[in-house]
């Protein structure tokens, strides 16, 4: 198996909010290979956001603790200063498309411009050169090309998405994290960046983190599968296994609260509410909402747990006695 | 075949009959008009006793606008709106009074829908007081409707302030408020899609049970088509405007007619690990201007079925086996 | 309900500066409370604009406690009234002294002991009797030391007052006396308070090196009567020694005691103040609520008078309507909110009811049949009360600037008790220039507290309110 190209170990993230401390990010660990694309799943509030932009250390104000291990490339980016961090990893190895990023556009700047602008940046590209390459990069993600000169709000919101998806692409990164690059989009919208991001994969050879909370639509774009539930991975498998055989019960309730448009199935609910990241409940997060619940999950958390090839999870019902 | 919905009969068994019915919306510069955005562009159909009817469609499709419009939330240009018998396309202030208790909203945005600075009693309080409800009677209903959306135990909420409850709650509040004036129709516009994955289903399938309880007919609203199949008995697909196709939820599932309604199916996924292989086939292009559509049939410029006389004349609506509609010169 | 309150203090009070805010409002509404329970209104007024009920007080004197800052203590006012007001009955006295062909000598003797570092201000001598006839007085000041002066003989018919430290003619006299004992003139112009109170000997020369001279005073008044009237006449005489200093807080030109006005203006400045305030911000809120709920022509219409109203100049409005017509300040009060309510908060209100005009839960509320008036009323107005109370608390200062504005530009009402009337006799009485200090600043000090309090309480007000609101 060749070394992954990122690495994350026990990463942590918390910051501080009027209301006390919100642990965002509490203790992941996962890989990425190259060429692969692995989907996050969660709910809002599970911590998915922060993990996406905390990849590229874009943190919330307040950090009380940042800290774990992130390696790229073999590097571990943490030691790294932000200074370093900027110029050596950033929009470099990884990059991203932002959450409601059709909206991140500048409404005074020309689409030509904005896209050149990594470029220029992160390059150190003349102008010039930087506005070819941006040309050309409309035309791969099908734009076409005299809309180098439109101001964002001449685009619709599908195009909009597909430019800010070239600003993630256009200084060819090795990662590419995607937080909800979907979620404002009609469906047919959807689709087609769908389309679009798979055809880039299959082009550039990128690495993908997909974060949603869109399960079924994590199934478009995922050779792997990461659950994130309260700022946790509680399983992370590969594809084929995941949809199929959930382990993990959080996992379970997921899959089958998703109305299927193609099987008839028996839709369930998930009973109650996703924990909030300032109080999380004792022992395992899940176990007031678990109707698997045991003694043993109310008081300690679960260790992860191997359960085959490439995946693992994080449940006392996996746990040898 | 029939033709032309437009010319129909309103069906005797229907609570809500549709026909021909137009909101355009006009565009003034200084006081002067100069066009139209016809959001609302020719509609017809009917919504029978005691069923959900849910309207698909993407975004500027026009369902939010006709939702509004039935509701008497804009007021229609041109066409027919008949409630019960009776006709209220065009009725306003005093006239229109009755009709308000008959039906019942329930909107996208649970927090936005709720005034902040009432309490669960006073939200639910409202509807009752403007319909001289008396005070012993609102007393019970306000217990009814809490125990109905599982708001327990009441105690617990009727004191509680919108921001102390959580999006699934708020959402409850929002349709025990519906239900509090015992309508008899309720207009749902994307009522779960602000909500938590987890949280959607439990909301949708509460008030499906609420729905058939109480024989409440019920136009649904959303973009979602994958949960129209579990909490519809049929389904209406808008285009720029227009329905489209309009079946019973099953048929158009399985034998989906119009192309669009083909393209929505196909482009919706499942949750299968080899979706990651394959490429959707998406008509290309983006839908029409509602200022100005495009002559003929609106869907003609990304249509893969396209004919000569899908660009020149607008289709009629073809029943095709009973209750199955559809509007393309596919099946013309 | 109330525990939302609770918390809502606690919060506001993590603010410094809304503590401080509100420790100032309070004490100024207690100075309120005070004047209003201690001197009803009228009576208030009256006084101030009342001549006799100042008589003993001096004119233009500063606050006594300033004797605390400075070596050379200034004088208080020392007052001798044989009608038994004045301050020691010892140092009265009266008696008959009988002269030779009938006649007598009603003669009061008033002492009183000087030990100030400074003159006084000026000396009233108030001689009274009880007979409608005409009889002649004489009367002789003695000093420490026993110098002593006939200063003036004074013609008496039931009443006289003889303003000593006006005397010119006795002025003359001493200075000519004086050049006679030193040998020179002195090289200032004297008064008669100096001439009176100084010591005698070379210093009086200069205006740097005066003393007063300290010790026991003799004023003496002979009245000459006749046999007839002897038992029958009653003289009684009023000296009054007008200090520089009185009071806490002084006094003004015309000898009124600085803190009735003081005291009273916090109470009309406060109701000025918030009544202007809370009408206007409702007024304009409901204004721009009508205009933003109903739209279209109506919408046009009100924004228009709106305009129109910002555009007029208020400042000579006002002037101009206080030319034409008299103006109690209350009438001035109505002047400032009819020419305000059509103000620029129409327009912010305005757009703040657009925007919650197209919430959903308006929407629902429409959908669920409630009237007009009662979206307005119960469903908008809540959602802007919290805040205007910022702004409403933050603008009650501009209109006590306001009056006391328009006080000093000489409209407004001539006979208020307010801050902006002691400031505006103090303009027209060129107080800077003639030294008193006191006199501007204690009027603008209260209205600088006044307003320093409302803006604190104001913007401690403000961060707790709109950073919430903003998302609207």
């Amino acid at each position: 198996m060749p070394e992954p190209i990122l690495s994350v170990k026990e990463l942590y993230l918390y910051y501080k909010v009027r209301a006390g401390l919100v642990r965002a990010i509490d203790g992941v660990s996962f890989n990425l290979h190259n060429e692969e694309s692995l989907a996050i799943i969660g709910e809002s509030g599970s911590g998915k956001s922060s993990l996406a932009r905390a990849l590229l250390r874009l943190l919330p104000r307040n950090v009380h603790r940042f800290d774990g291990s992130v390696h790229i490339d073999g590097e571990d980016v943490m030691k790294l200063s932000d200074k370093e961090f900027d110029s050596k990893i950033k929009w470099k190895k990884i990059s991203i498309v932002p959450q409601a990023s059709m909206n991140a556009l500048n409404p005074v700047i020309k689409i030509g411009e904005q896209l050149a602008e990594p470029l220029i940046i992160h390059k150190n590209m003349d102008r010039k050169e930087a506005l070819d390459k941006a040309m050309e990069m409309l035309k791969f993600v099908g734009i076409p090309q005299e809309f180098v000169d439109r101001y964002p709000f001449e685009l619709s919101g599908g195009m909009r998405q597909r430019v800010v998806i070239a600003m993630a692409l256009i200084t060819q990164p090795s990662i590419i994290v995607l937080d909800e690059p979907t979620s404002a989009l009609d469906v047919l919208t959807q689709a087609s960046i769908m389309n679009l991001l798979k055809s880039i994969k299959n082009d550039r050879k990128v690495s993908y983190i997909f974060i949603t909370h869109d399960i079924a639509l994590s199934s478009e774009l995922s050779d792997n599968v990461a659950v994130m539930y309260a700022g946790q991975i509680v399983e992370y498998s590969y594809a084929d296994k995941f949809y199929k055989e959930p382990q993990h019960p959080y996992s379970q309730l997921l899959l089958s609260s998703v109305p299927t448009l193609r099987e008839n199935k028996d839709i369930k609910f998930i009973p109650g509410e996703p924990p909030s990241l300032l109080n999380p409940p004792p022992g395992c997060r899940f176990h007031p909402r678990c109707p698997f619940a045991m003694d043993v999950c109310r008081k300690k958390e679960p260790p992860t747990i191997n359960v085959g090839r490439n995946s693992y999870v994080r449940c006392w019902l996996y746990a040898e006695k | 075949m029939q033709r032309n919905k437009e010319a129909e009969q309103c069906n005797s068994g229907a609570i809500l009959c549709v026909r021909d019915l137009h909101v355009w919306h006009p565009i003034r510069k200084f006081l002067v008009v100069s066009g139209y955005v016809r959001a609302v562009d020719g509609v017809s159909f009917d919504l029978e006793r005691g069923k959900i009817l849910a309207i698909v469609g993407e975004s500027g499709s026009g369902k939010t606008t006709l939702g509004k419009t039935i509701l008497r939330l804009y007021k229609p240009t041109k066409g027919k709106i008949i409630f019960d018998g009776k006709d209220v396309t065009f009725l306003k202030g005093r006239e229109i009074r009755w009709y308000r208790r008959e039906i019942g909203y329930v909107q996208q945005d649970p927090y936005g829908a709720l005034p902040p600075f009432m309490n669960v009693r006073q939200i639910l309080e409202e509807p009752l007081i403007i319909h001289g409800i008396k005070k012993d009677e609102r007393v019970r209903r306000i217990r009814e409707a809490l125990e109905e959306v599982k708001l327990i135990p009441i105690e617990d909420f009727v004191g509680k302030y919108p921001h102390m409850l959580s999006g699934g709650q708020q959402q409850r509040v929002v349709i025990a408020r519906a239900l509090v004036l015992k309508p008899k129709l309720i207009v749902a516009d994307e009522p779960v899609s602000m909500l938590d994955a987890s949280v959607r289903i439990e909301i949708l399938t509460l008030f499906r049970e609420l729905q058939k309880r109480h024989s409440i007919s019920t136009i649904y609203i959303t973009h979602d088509l994958s949960t129209a199949k579990y909490f519809s008995d049929s389904v209406a697909v808008m285009y720029a405007g227009q329905i489209v196709e309009m079946a019973q939820t099953g048929s158009l599932l399985s034998k989906p007619l119009h192309p669009y309604t083909q393209a929505l199916i196909r482009a919706i996924p499942d949750p299968d690990p080899v979706n990651r292989f394959s490429f959707k086939e998406i008509p290309p292009g983006e839908p029409p201007s509602l200022l100005n559509p495009p002559p003929g049939c609106r869907f003609h410029p990304r249509c893969p079925f396209a004919m000569d006389v899908c660009r020149k004349k607008e289709p009629p609506t073809i029943n095709v086996d009973g209750h199955h509609a559809v509007k393309c010169w596919l099946y013309g | 309900m109330i525990r939302k309150l609770r918390g809502f203090f606690r919060e506001l009070l993590l603010y410094k500066s809304a503590l401080a805010g509100i420790i100032i409002i309070a004490s100024l509404v207690v100075l309120s409370l005070y004047a209003v329970i201690t001197i009803p209104y009228e009576e208030a007024v009256k006084k101030w604009n009342s001549i006799e009920y100042w008589e003993d007080l001096p004119r233009n004197a500063m606050p006594s406690w300033v004797n605390f800052f400075t070596r050379n203590k200034l004088p208080e006012t020392i007052i001798l009234d044989t009608r038994g007001q004045g301050e020691n009955i010892n140092n009265i006295n009266k008696t008959i002294v009988p002269l030779s062909g009938g006649k007598y000598i009603q003669r009061i003797l008033l002492t009183f002991n000087y030990v100030y570092d400074d003159f006084p201000s000026e000396i009233i001598l108030r001689i009274y009797s009880n007979s409608t006839k005409q009889f002649t007085s004489q009367i002789t000041w003695v000093k420490p030391g026993g110098i002593e002066y006939i200063l003036s003989r004074k013609l008496l018919r039931g009443y006289e007052a003889y303003y000593v430290s006006k005397d010119e003619d006795f002025l003359k006299r001493f200075n000519a006396n004086l050049i006679s004992k030193l040998g020179s003139k002195p090289s200032y112009d004297l008064d008669v308070v100096i001439a009176l109170f100084a010591e005698e000997e070379s210093s009086i020369l200069s205006k740097d090196t005066v003393k007063v001279s300290k010790g026991e005073y003799k004023v003496i008044v002979d009245v000459l009567i006749g046999e007839e009237d002897v038992n029958k006449v009653q003289i009684d005489a009023k000296l009054t020694v007008y200090g520089k200093v009185y009071g806490i807080a002084g006094t003004d030109h015309r000898r009124r005691d600085l803190v009735l006005a003081l005291l009273w203006g916090a109470p009309i400045a406060l109701a000025f103040g918030l009544t202007a305030s809370i009408t206007i911000a409702f007024a304009q809120m409901f204004i721009a609520s009508i205009s933003a709920w109903y739209g279209k022509g109506v919408d046009f219409s009100i924004q228009r008078i709106t305009e129109i109203f910002m555009v007029l100049p208020f400042l000579p409005m006002v002037l101009m309507i206080s030319y034409f017509y008299k103006i109690t300040i209350w009438r001035l009060l109505l002047v400032v909110i009819l020419l305000s309510i059509f103000g620029s908060g129409v327009k912010s209100y305005r757009a703040m009811f657009l925007q919650i005009k197209e919430l959903p839960y308006i929407e629902a509320a429409t959908a669920y049949g409630a009237s007009s008036f009662r979206i307005v009323l119960r469903y908008m107005i809540p959602k802007i009360l919290p805040t205007m109370i910022p702004s409403i608390v933050l603008s009650v200062p501009d209109f006590v600037f306001l009056e006391a504005a328009l006080a000093l530009l000489g409209v407004g009402d001539p006979q208020a008790v307010t801050w902006g009337r002691v400031l505006e006799d103090a303009a027209r009485e060129a107080a800077l220039y003639k030294g008193y200090y006191y006199w501007i600043l204690e009027p603008s000090a209260f209205l600088l507290i006044t307003a320093l309090g409302f803006a604190m309480l104001g913007l401690a007000l403000d961060k707790i309110f709109n950073p919430r609101l903003r998302e609207m």
